[in-house]
């Protein structure tokens, strides 16, 4: 992901004129050809994060369009009142862009463990969010949210899932997009963890029928009306994020269904309000705490056999 | 202090650092290496502490605010006997509790949990506060990129205004942040003069001079003047592996195979 984020990024800088990237001493070997190319167009503000958005947000309000890079805990918590009176408040073109969404930095602890960003960023009103699936979903997304007015959070995390090749020509905020097709279930992931559903699908060996694979790659703003005719298709309803469900995708999913009174059942895969307080690969942890495929794929069985 | 004794033992912390990073795959290596004598002071020297007891009430407490190099913390506990050298061999295992950056959860002998930076000189201003009239001092352990966060300087003010006398707070000044100079990122200098005007006593070291730095946190030279003090510890990030010395490429990579026997070498030497 990061990489096609580095690709777009340059791109970007060569249509907008107004476009300026600062960083909070993060991205060793990821901007050196953007520096290079644009020296005027970069800037490492230092460990910063309060300064950095303080400082873009100086930047926009005065005509830059601006990306702000950082990990994404540094980039959200810790200068959240910034992002929040300064940036969103002022609707200025922010664009936050962290990496290490959800477990990515796995060994590196909890400080570095990224599993509120998205709900915290969630509860702030006129704020764009999204965390793309694919390289598709990425390039898509980060183009989008940079002509979107206002501040935007775009969560990425290394690596991004090709399990489903998948290209299309529109991407159109706060709606689902497919990935299959099924009368029955349907999975809703946002982020990477879409990688863990599409093999959660190919394990449980479930009529292909039967299942339907959906992203909601931008959290905020959503179309409930959209994402409503569609929940009332299906039985049953996975919603998937590595990410606390409390202001995440699974609020949002549970809230739909309760206010349109649908039938529909859900379960909900989440970082379900946990702080690990072990370490390991972003695989382990995602297994530790449940939303591995193995977990998803017997919850997948469990839902069929109740059915038959 | 043992000058023999002190020198042994940061060799030793090295090469766990070293051989911990290499095993995991992990990063900040070079920035265990820089801080690699300082904590030898400290731990062989200085703290009063008790492995046996770690929760002792009036021991000295040490807090790493830079979080990212943990790793030679734990292997400076471990030596000291707080918990089995067998256990650094989970460093950043699946399922260990010894993350990459400092994690107090499980890990006796760990006062306090960092990892996002900037975090460590407040909480010790509350220690130090909190114990003002004990017999506890209070060391804290942060890097110079570090001093980009406005937060340390809020501490700053409150330290001397609260006149916390029992706090040492020691600075790594290696020169180098994550992708740069900290010169080219942003400039600290005069760093010296902005402390005392902010009410600090302010010594400078040779950060790998071990007499120096003992001669500067020992016990009689603390609590002389009501101020708060802090050292700036001059040193060189990746220090004692020649290949590594102030090359950033050790603040993310490993050392792998020929690099690790070979730095092996160098710190033997
Ligand atoms: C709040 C926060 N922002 C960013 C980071 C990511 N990060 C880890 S180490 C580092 C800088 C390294 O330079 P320095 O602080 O001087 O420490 P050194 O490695 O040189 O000892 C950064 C930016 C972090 N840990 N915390």
């Amino acid at each position: 992901m990061r990489e096609i984020f580095k690709e777009e990024l340059i791109k970007l800088a060569r249509k907008k004129k107004n476009l300026m990237l600062l960083t909070g001493d993060l991205g060793y070997g990821v901007f050196n050809k953007f520096e290079k190319k644009y020296p005027k167009k970069y800037l490492n503000v230092g460990v910063a994060e309060q300064n950095l958005i303080g400082i873009s947000s100086g930047l926009a309000k005065e005509g830059k369009c601006v990306i702000c890079y950082s990990i994404a805990n540094f980039l959200t918590l810790r200068c959240l009142e910034q992002i929040r009176n300064d940036s969103v408040y002022h609707n200025l073109n922010v664009n936050l862009v962290s990496t290490g969404g959800g477990f990515t930095y796995g060994v590196l602890g909890m400080s570095h463990h990224a599993t509120e960003d998205l709900s915290i960023l969630n509860s702030i009103p006129n704020i764009t969010i999204s965390a793309p699936s694919t390289n598709w979903e990425t390039k898509m997304s980060f183009n989008k949210l940079v002509n979107t007015k206002g501040t935007t959070y775009l969560r990425l995390e290394k690596n991004a899932s090709d399990l489903i090749p998948f290209e299309r020509k529109t991407y159109k905020i706060g709606k689902l997009i497919k990935y299959r097709k099924g009368d029955f279930l349907a999975i809703i992931c946002i982020g990477g963890i879409f990688s863990e559903c599409i093999r959660a699908y190919n394990n449980s060996k479930v009529n292909s029928s039967r299942i339907s694979i959906y992203t909601l790659s931008t959290l905020k703003p959503i179309d409930e009306i959209h994402l409503k005719n569609i929940l009332r298709k299906y039985k049953f309803i996975f919603t998937v994020e590595e990410n606390n469900y409390i202001g995440g995708l699974g609020s949002i999913i549970s809230s739909i269904i309760t206010k349109y009174s649908l039938k529909t059942r859900l379960k909900i895969f989440s970082t379900n309000d946990q702080t690990l307080k072990i370490v390991g690969d972003q695989n382990y942890l995602r297994k530790k705490i449940g939303i591995d495929y193995l977990t998803i794929s017997s919850e997948i069985k469990k839902v069929f056999k109740s059915e038959n | 202090m043992n000058l023999t004794k002190t020198k042994e033992f940061a060799k030793i912390l090295r090469l766990h650092a070293l051989n911990m990073t290499s095993k995991a795959g992990s990063s900040h290596i070079g920035s265990m290496f820089s801080i690699a004598d300082i904590v030898a002071v400290l731990f062989n020297d200085v703290l009063k502490i008790k492995p046996k007891n770690p929760n002792y009430k009036l021991r000295d407490r040490f807090i790493l605010s830079k979080g990212h190099s943990g790793g030679i913390i734990y292997a400076a506990l471990a030596e000291k006997g707080f918990f089995s050298k067998k256990k650094l061999e989970d460093y950043c295992k699946n399922g260990s509790n010894l993350s990459g950056h400092i994690s107090h959860y499980k890990v006796s002998g760990v006062e306090f949990s960092t990892g996002s930076l900037g975090h460590g000189l407040s909480v010790s201003c509350g220690i130090a506060l909190a114990n003002l009239r004990r017999n506890v001092r209070v060391f804290n352990l942060m890097s110079d990129g570090e001093l980009d966060e406005g937060s340390n300087w809020e501490a700053f003010m409150f330290a001397s205004h609260h006149k916390l006398s029992n706090l040492i707070n020691i600075i790594d000044y290696n020169k180098l942040q994550s992708i740069e100079t900290v010169k080219k990122t942003l400039n600290l200098e005069p760093l010296e003069s902005k402390l005392v005007s902010f009410g600090w006593k302010v010594f400078n070291v040779d950060g790998h001079n071990h007499k120096q730095i003992y001669s500067k946190i020992r016990k009689k030279k603390i609590r002389s003047k009501r101020k708060p003090i802090c050292i700036i510890a001059h040193t060189i990030k990746g220090k004692g592996v020649k290949f590594m010395e102030n090359n950033n490429l050790w603040h993310y990579r490993a050392a792998k195979n020929e690099e690790l026997k070979k730095a092996i070498k160098h710190i033997c030497r």
